[in-house]
């Protein structure tokens, strides 16, 4: 078979793979934090009920082709973050289609869904919506600070911008884990992906008390349902990412579960252990120690490697 | 806003694509008299009857409807008071598939929370309306069924089911939550029997809805349909 | 002008903490009533000229600077609406009610301006829905909509000594239908919207009826006395109360 072909079916086979591990995820999460308030919780596949069934609405209302287009362009966002990242090391089925300077376009594309997104919900015309969006652009704009000063880092550090070859370098037990060998890139990273999964303490730009929903107030029916899908994927691709980064990688399928899983619950935890920051204040936030921390792991990696 | 092109009630439509009919006559809707500049704010189209899929494929749609129930968080009443347990760990709504929905955008079902005052019933249109297809209607405690005990007031709707279809009443005042996960469990009945069709009665049978509204509610200035 | 005590027959104003504040005005004004109904609440009436006089000069001098409530009673068999403004002086912990009579007058009825329910076509034609049918009181107004009606009973404003009344003088034009000129968005609507009958809070407003002309009274209800009706149905062979 054309090596082409055969490629993007083994990326469709793990795209599809990795949605149904989010929506698992998501149901898993929704159990945990249940027994944390100490409730029952929704089962597990909740998930998929709730997709179908938005899928199977029969009327929808359209306010203009932005408002079409922002679920696109938000799939495409995380569908593509997750096309360029190869999620496990080594693997021909889950290589999908990783390149030479992949975390740069990686970078790119967690960012790509959210613009996407702020143009079609800002057609719906509903204010809400426009809130919702400039909340989320500005605390996206302040959590990437920290996020890309560790990248930085970690291109510093290991003399490229490949995330395959990031992960290579640090394969041969876990003491070769970025976690280890720069502990400031890792903890900037991870502290910027707490705003990038807008949990707790980060969730006002979701906040579904204060504003109905945040972005997504107006899309319903099957837009509800394409957003839903791609929030299981994006979550997913950022868990990977992250994995990738700073954990190790992954070399088998049952190693990826499992330190997504591991690296999920950190979100979690802070999640129910902490109330909400307001915009401004998770802005302050990310923009001093993180950044700080972000700007210290750049100078450890050059200094030291 | 809008891209619905304003279509006079002569030159409507009545067969929408895919084999979906349209049901009802078309009427003057309040729009037409609008100025241009505000004509596209608003709604202009009159709502549609959809056929439900065929045999299996709808039944398996009505075992998802069945379960995963959106409830619109607005408290109408008084008996919204009886929603807000729902959440709580004591009878955690969400291991039944019940979850609130901030929008009526996203929402499948609208818990009427006991008496609706005029002024709230206008609102309750305006929300009803915006909701999209398959959607249901809870009606909560005795006002909504006779009035209950406001029902020799000026300013309270006695039956709930002259302005909004009601798909299952609770009575009480206030009924309980366990009363109200009951009366989840018989929408959930109906839902998955293929009767939930609220949203179709009315686009059916929405001149009817629309003069039983317009009797009540004295200052229209809205569109007819706000979707 | 009878000083006997009120309801509970047991305190007179000179015996109650109010003493004091009672000389001093009834020295600048002239009282056609006043009584005590307990230690800290007292009602006096004045004539309409005199009412807001005595409401300043108690706000500003007598320490009563906490406007409770204003609110009305329709006396309809003496032809008159008994408004009441409830005033507190934190000092005393006291309280005293302010009785003003008015007349009556005939029952206003309100027109809205955005037209009919019925959506007759001319009235909607050019009004921009937002803008609801707001009533339309202007002496010089009511000529032009070519709608003859009774005017309203007028009453002094008194949002210029506590802006919040202005809403209770919103509120009272709809219920009661007596009008304050000068208030700040006096003919808005309150609670009712569209509201076209008399004041729904007049007492010669049969609201049952009006409930049973408008919304669709379900047929079948029944009234109960719970008494019997237990008894009936869960211990009928028991002797009845002597209550029932």
């Amino acid at each position: 078979m054309n090596p082409i072909v055969l490629q993007i079916l083994f990326a469709a086979i793990s795209l599809f793979v990795i949605l149904n591990w989010g929506l698992i995820l998501g149901g898993i999460t929704a159990r945990i934090q249940a027994r944390v308030q100490g409730r029952i919780g929704i089962p597990v596949w909740q998930g998929y009920i709730d997709i179908i069934k938005n899928y199977f609405q029969r009327t929808s209302i359209s306010h203009g082709i932005m408002f079409y287009l922002g679920p696109i362009f938000r799939v495409a966002g995380g569908v593509g973050t997750y096309m360029f990242i190869p999620a496990i090391f080594g693997s021909v089925l889950f290589s999908n289609f990783h390149f030479a300077g992949d975390v740069i376009l990686v970078m790119y594309f967690v960012f790509f869904g959210q613009l996407g997104m702020a143009l079609g919900a800002g057609e719906s015309g509903h204010p809400y919506s426009a809130i919702g969006v400039s909340r989320g652009l500005a605390q996206m704009t302040a959590f990437e600070v920290p996020f890309a000063l560790s990248v930085i880092a970690l291109a510093a550090q290991y003399h490229t911008l490949s995330i395959t070859d990031i992960v290579a370098a640090q394969q041969g037990g876990f003491v070769h884990w970025t976690l280890f060998t720069n502990p400031f890139a890792v903890i900037a990273g991870v502290i910027s992906l707490l705003g990038m999964n807008m949990h707790n303490p980060f969730s006002v730009v979701i906040a579904p008390q204060e504003i109905p929903i945040g972005p997504p107030t107006e899309y319903h029916s099957s837009f509800l349902a394409l957003l839903q899908t791609n929030r299981a994927i994006f979550n997913i691709a950022k868990l990977v990412l992250f994995m990738n980064l700073f954990f190790g990688g992954a070399t088998t399928i049952w190693g990826m579960l499992i330190k997504t899983f591991s690296l999920y619950m950190v979100t979690i935890f802070v999640g129910v252990s902490f109330p909400r920051f307001r915009v401004d204040q998770s802005i302050r936030f990310f923009l001093r120690v993180p950044t700080v921390i972000g700007l210290a792991a750049v100078v450890f990696a050059i200094l030291v490697f | 806003m809008s891209e619905a092109k304003i279509v006079r009630p002569d030159e409507r439509e009545d067969k929408v694509g895919d084999g979906r009919e349209a049901v009802g006559r078309a009427i003057r809707l309040a729009n037409l008299d609008l100025p241009e500049a505000d004509r596209e704010l608003y709604c202009d189209a009159r709502p549609q009857a959809v056929k439900p899929y065929n045999g299996i494929l709808e039944k398996f749609a009505n075992w998802a409807r069945a379960n995963s129930l959106w409830i619109l968080g607005f408290g109408t009443g008084c008996g919204a008071i009886e929603l807000r347990p729902l959440m709580t760990s004591r009878f955690d709504m969400y291991r039944y598939g019940i979850q609130p929905r901030p929008t009526p955008r996203q929402s499948g079902v609208f818990i009427i929370g006991g008496y609706a005052s005029v002024k709230t019933l206008k609102r309750i249109v305006r929300s009803y309306e915006q909701m999209q297809n398959p959607k249901f209607v809870l009606a909560l405690g005795s006002c909504t069924i006779n009035g209950g005990m406001y029902w020799d007031s000026y300013n309270t709707i006695n039956r709930l089911d002259h302005y909004i279809p009601v798909d299952v009443y609770i009575a009480g005042c206030m009924p309980r939550p366990e009363a109200l996960i009951a009366g989840f469990n018989k929408l959930k009945e109906i839902i998955r029997a293929g009767k939930g069709e609220g949203a179709n009665k009315y686009a059916e049978n929405f001149d009817w809805y629309k003069a039983n509204q317009k009797k009540v509610i004295r200052d229209w200035n809205m569109p007819d349909y706000n979707w | 002008m009878s000083k006997e005590s009120g309801l509970n027959g047991t305190v007179t104003l000179e015996q109650s903490r109010l003493a004091g504040t009672m000389q001093e005005i009834e020295r600048r004004f002239e009282l056609t009533d006043a009584y005590a109904q307990r230690d800290s609440l007292g009602f006096v009436t004045v004539s309409r000229k005199d009412a807001v006089p005595l409401i300043t000069h108690m706000r500003d001098y007598l320490g009563f600077t906490h406007l409770v409530l204003v609110t009305a009673v329709d006396v309809m068999e003496r032809g008159i609406l008994r408004l009441v403004y409830l005033l507190h002086n934190h000092g005393l912990c006291a309280d005293i009610g302010i009785q003003v009579e008015i007349p009556r007058g005939d029952n206003p009825v309100t027109v809205s301006r955005s037209g009919d329910a019925d959506g007759s076509e001319e009235s909607r034609a050019g009004t921009r829905p937002g803008h609801d049918g707001d009533t339309l009181f202007a002496p010089g107004l009511a000529s032009t909509a070519g709608v003859s009606k009774p005017a309203y009973t007028e009453m002094d404003s008194i949002h210029h000594l506590w802006a919040q009344a202005a809403t209770y003088q919103r509120e009272m034009k709809e219920m009661y239908g007596v009008h304050f000129p000068g208030s700040p968005r006096i003919d808005d609507e309150f609670a009712l919207e569209g509201w076209k009958d008399i004041p729904p809070m007049r007492r010669d407003f049969d609201t049952l009826a009006y409930s049973e002309r408008t919304f669709f009274p379900r047929p079948g209800r029944e009234t109960h006395d719970p008494v019997e009706y237990m008894k009936q149905n869960m211990y009928p062979d028991e002797p009845t109360p002597p209550s029932a």
